[in-house]
């Protein structure tokens, strides 16, 4: 009981204590710039082979595009449901042919543009008898088999198609067990193809292989360090880490890519704080971005470590 | 607020904002939109002093509204998928039609007291296009709740409207007919754009219709948004409070002579369709005429509702914000029924006159037949009179005197010289007709004086055919019939005859020329059938004799002779109607004065009235003439009734004489014998006199 009582202050009072106190493990950071192109709760984020940065402003109804260093270059889409439009889209994904991939989360589909913004084609996320309208989150290209994996959130699954819309198979239900998911968000790949799907209610990000079996849980449910509140989004650094965000927390966390915690995103040995850290990348120049939903923005750092 | 809390609830992690936000992000419920991107109730504020927060809906521990006030995943009203009870979106009490919202908001649900913004009323159809703003619909239709206007959360408007309500857009999605106000003047961005409501809104956060109504804690029904004063009628004020004459405003003053408001209807309600209203203003079938019985302020032009007006565009009678155009004064006679005869008479000056301009400069063809006289605000006078006034007289001669003048718009409809007495006061005469009585300042009042409205009443032509058809809408040449009497004056004098109680007794007497000369014609020519009795001898207007407005030609009388002596003759003479009853000596000796001060009691039994012997009026002291002996309206004076409708032959005891006792004027000078001498006076074979020959003798 003393130890439950402890475990409880522990719980509610771990955002306000220093943490000086725990000895905190870091990744240190270097803080490069924001990018603020006037989205409204931007979720996620992919970095287009030229470098290219295309930002979610799902609010919005539209991608926003800028380039490396931020500077604002276009934008497309707008509310609707035809083609081109969009009604409040949540995750993208860039194949390194450079079709961009949007889940257009309302209106239960998957578009297709090339990098300029044009529409290519779109497909409807399938919907079995049992299932809810499905809730497409996020998209993962993979160079394995031109898989796109979809991230179906409300019916609890990954679904797999082929990049041109072609279904594949799907795996996972509501659940708590390893391969079943309590929403699933956010997805990304590691070279080896492996899918990172951040289980959001789980409080976990599973690892599986292309086929979708279970490898390995990153984290728990928690509010010390290694431990999530609300886990958003996933990224792969150069260096095969895993690096996951929480957005109640407003912090990231690195993890090896089986689950061992390596330490907090920090600035000079103290963690960084986000507001509402969602979608996050790598880019080819190591860079971490980071999508703030709350702060309307993208933080780009650069990994120290 | 924060005494209330209990120590095991509203923890501080659980009461952010980014608690929920971490799941209605999208990646578990995706209430971006709803809740973070548009307008929502505001939260992590301490609750106004306008809200009553019931211990039921928690604050957070900083006394703060949270989510957590109204929503939880396990509260009473919590539901997964929601259900018609109210048990919707994880809220902590049931939400039937907004309880939840009334909950804390208890002024606003006491609308009735707080002279708010009705509520759970269907009385009005709420269109579908509400719905399509996002209203929530209430378990019945058509009914208001909270959430009819108000968004929780992802209201596009301000303080959580639907829609946007900086133009008034959300109400005039129910308020149709309203929306007519805008780009009138009744849009006060237009008249008056720095004007501010009671909450101290400018009109481009009011919108056109919060210059004037607040949907919340008004000044008075109505939801009145600007300044009321307390202790006198709030109806009236409404209006007044911009265009009263004693307001900083000097837009479209009523002026000091305006229709009465706040007053009840003529005649007991009847007002055909135009709404009356109570003290307050609320709409009430039995109230009283306010401004807008007569004025839609919301819309110009009843015609058209594209018609704008506009702000220098000076009103007429076909727009101005009434309630129906008063083309032909329709909206004047919709109460004024009584006067709707004036339609279809020359009082209609549209027909008349229509170029005549009224006192605001609008031609009769323009202002239409009631206000070619009279106009609801800013009249002349009183009685709303809208013509320049001549001075002098009594007030209603003038009125009538504004067209009855030689200059005027009735110029060949004057009364002449010689007219029947004006403003002059019956109770002297002992007189208490059933006809109206002015005072001086033109009040009707039982003890005023005789005036041209007596006896006309200037909106009727014709007192029995109200509303003529196949009105010929040309000046018509009256008779006593009609010209505006109040009465029919003919074939029977029944007009006269009010008043001239004593001298309706001619009737069926030798001096009703119906019995004896009713082919006799007065001097207008008309026949005592077509000019009645009274008209077959006198003229009340225009008469070319003054005395007694004769209206026959002054009979012959010899020089020196009474000249009241000529009426009688005018018939007792040869060649006309009365020459079968002459006196073969008809006067008395003029050189023996006679003194009556005894005997001028009219209503005397020994009344002798002498008459001055040139102008024909009453005095005292002169000579014997006709009417000293005899009255010509009362046959006997032992039996005050009229006539039998026979020419009869008569004696001593009536012939129109006024006495027939001993007691009369003659005993004054010829004591007893005097019957003996009267008939000597008569007898020119038994008169013994030292005049002339042929002097007093009537050929």
């Amino acid at each position: 009981m003393r130890l439950l009582y402890i475990y409880l202050i522990l719980i509610f009072s771990i955002p306000t204590v220093p943490d000086s106190l725990f000895a905190l493990e870091c990744v240190n950071t270097k803080f490069l710039f924001d990018i603020r192109p006037g989205a409204n709760q931007p979720s996620d984020l992919a970095v287009a082979p030229n470098g290219d940065i295309y930002l979610v402003d799902g609010v919005n109804n539209r991608v926003i595009v800028v380039d490396r260093n931020g500077r604002w270059k276009f934008a497309f889409g707008s509310e609707g449901s035809g083609k081109g439009q969009f009604k409040f889209p949540l995750g993208i994904d860039i194949s390194e042919g450079g079709k961009v991939f949007i889940a257009d989360s309302r209106n239960h589909r998957i578009q297709v543009f090339d990098l300029k913004g044009n529409f290519l084609y779109m497909f409807s996320v399938r919907r079995e008898p049992d299932e809810v309208p499905p809730d497409p989150v996020d998209v993962a290209v993979s160079r394995l088999k031109d898989y796109l994996y979809v991230s179906d959130n409300e019916n609890h699954r990954i679904k797999v198609y082929r990049q041109n819309g072609v279904f594949e198979f799907e795996w996972g239900n509501f659940g708590e067990q390893y391969g079943e998911f309590r929403y699933p968000g956010i997805l990304a790949l590691n070279p080896s193809n492996e899918v990172f799907v951040v289980d959001v209610l789980n409080t976990r990000v599973q690892k599986f292989d292309p086929s979708g079996e279970f490898i390995a849980a990153i984290g728990s449910w928690g509010v010390l360090p290694g431990e999530f509140f609300r886990p958003k989004g996933v990224a792969i650094d150069r260096k095969n880490r895993v690096i996951v965000s929480d957005s109640y927390m407003g912090v990231l966390q690195v993890f090896t890519d089986l689950g061992r915690f390596i330490g907090v995103i920090c600035k000079k040995g103290e963690k960084r704080v986000f507001k509402s850290p969602v979608g996050l990348v790598v880019d080819k120049a190591g860079r971490l971005l980071v999508v703030e939903m709350r702060g309307n923005k993208i933080t780009v750092l650069k990994l120290l470590e | 607020m924060a005494a209330r809390q209990r120590p095991d609830d509203t923890q501080g992690v659980v009461s952010s904002e980014q608690i929920c936000y971490s799941c209605h992000d999208g990646y578990v419920k995706d209430s971006r939109d709803i809740v973070w991107k548009f307008n929502r109730h505001p939260v992590f504020v301490k609750p106004s002093k306008n809200v009553t927060v019931p211990p039921e809906l928690p604050l957070s521990v900083k006394g703060e509204i949270y989510c957590g006030t109204c929503h939880s995943a396990h509260g009473k009203g919590a539901a997964p998928h929601g259900d018609p009870t109210g048990r919707t979106a994880v809220y902590r009490e049931r939400n039937i039609d907004s309880s939840l919202c009334e909950m804390c908001h208890k002024s606003q649900a006491d609308y009735k007291t707080s002279n708010g913004h009705p509520l759970h009323t269907t009385a009005l159809k709420l269109p579908e296009k509400l719905y399509m703003v996002g209203a929530k619909r209430a378990t019945e239709k058509n009914k208001v709740i909270c959430q009819s206007c108000h968004r929780v959360h992802g209201a596009l408007g301000e303080r959580i409207l639907l829609i946007s309500n900086k133009n008034s857009e959300l109400c005039m999605i129910c308020h149709v007919d309203q929306k007519n106000v805008v780009d009138t003047k009744h849009d006060l961005r237009i008249t008056l754009p720095r004007e501010k409501n009671i909450k101290n809104q400018p009109l481009s956060e009011s919108g056109p219709c919060g210059a004037c109504h607040t949907p919340h804690n008004a000044a008075g029904k109505k939801l009145w948004a600007r300044p009321l004063k307390k202790g006198t009628p709030a109806a009236p004020q409404l209006c007044l409070s911009c265009h009263g004459d004693k307001t900083p405003y000097k837009i479209k003053r009523t002026g000091r002579y305006t229709h009465p408001v706040n007053v009840p209807p003529l005649r007991g309600g009847q007002t055909k369709g135009l709404p009356l209203f109570a003290e307050d203003g609320t709409k009430d079938p039995r109230g009283r005429v306010q401004c807008f019985t007569c004025h839609n302020v919301h819309r110009w032009d009843p015609n058209s509702p594209s018609n704008k007006g506009g702000k220098d565009v000076e009103g007429d009678a076909l727009n101005s914000f009434l309630r129906i155009s008063n083309f032909s004064s329709k909206l004047c006679l919709k109460c004024h029924t009584d006067k709707k005869p004036v339609i279809t008479s020359d009082h209609n000056l549209t027909v008349t006159a229509p170029e005549e301009k009224n006192a605001q400069g609008f031609k009769a063809s323009v202002s239409g037949p009631c206000s070619a006289c009279h106009v609801p605000h800013n009249a002349v006078e009183k009685h709303l009179w809208a013509k320049a006034l001549p001075g002098g007289k009594d007030f209603v001669s003038r009125l009538c005197a504004a067209c009855h003048n030689k200059d005027g718009a009735a110029k060949k409809k004057l009364i002449g010289d010689n007219y029947h007495p004006v403003n002059v006061t019956l109770a002297n005469l002992n007189i208490t007709p059933p006809l109206p009585l002015y005072d001086g300042a033109g009040n009707k009042t039982v003890s005023g004086k005789l005036v041209c409205l007596t006896c006309h009443e200037p909106h009727t032509w014709d007192p029995e055919k109200r509303v003529i058809k196949n009105y010929a809408y040309k000046n018509m040449e009256g008779d006593a019939t009609n010209s505006f009497l109040r009465k029919r004056n003919a074939p029977s004098s029944d007009l006269c005859k009010t008043c001239h109680v004593d001298k309706a007794l001619v009737d069926g007497t030798d001096h009703d020329l119906n019995v004896t000369a009713p082919q006799a014609k007065n001097l207008l020519g008309q026949t005592v059938k077509e000019s009645g009795e009274c008209g077959a001898c006198h003229l009340v207007h225009n008469s070319p004799n003054k005395i007694k407005l004769w209206a026959r030609k002054y009979g012959k009388i010899a020089p020196g002779e009474e000249i009241i002596d000529s009426l009688c003759t005018s018939c007792h003479s040869k060649g006309n109607p009365g020459e079968k009853r002459i006196p073969l000596i008809a006067t008395h000796p003029d050189d023996k004065l006679i003194n009556n001060v005894m005997r001028s009691d009219k209503n005397a039994i020994d009344y002798a009235p002498i008459y001055d012997k040139k102008t024909g009026e009453l005095t005292h002291v002169g000579n014997i003439s006709c009417a000293t002996c005899h009255n010509a309206h009362q046959w006997s004076p032992l039996v005050k009734k009229k006539g039998s409708g026979k020419n009869v032959e008569g004696n001593a005891t009536n012939s129109f004489l006024r006495n027939v006792s001993y007691n009369n004027i003659c005993i004054d000078c010829h004591g007893l014998d005097a019957l003996f001498r009267y008939k000597y006076f008569h007898d020119p074979v038994e008169r013994v006199e030292t005049s002339p020959p042929g002097y007093n003798i009537v050929k």
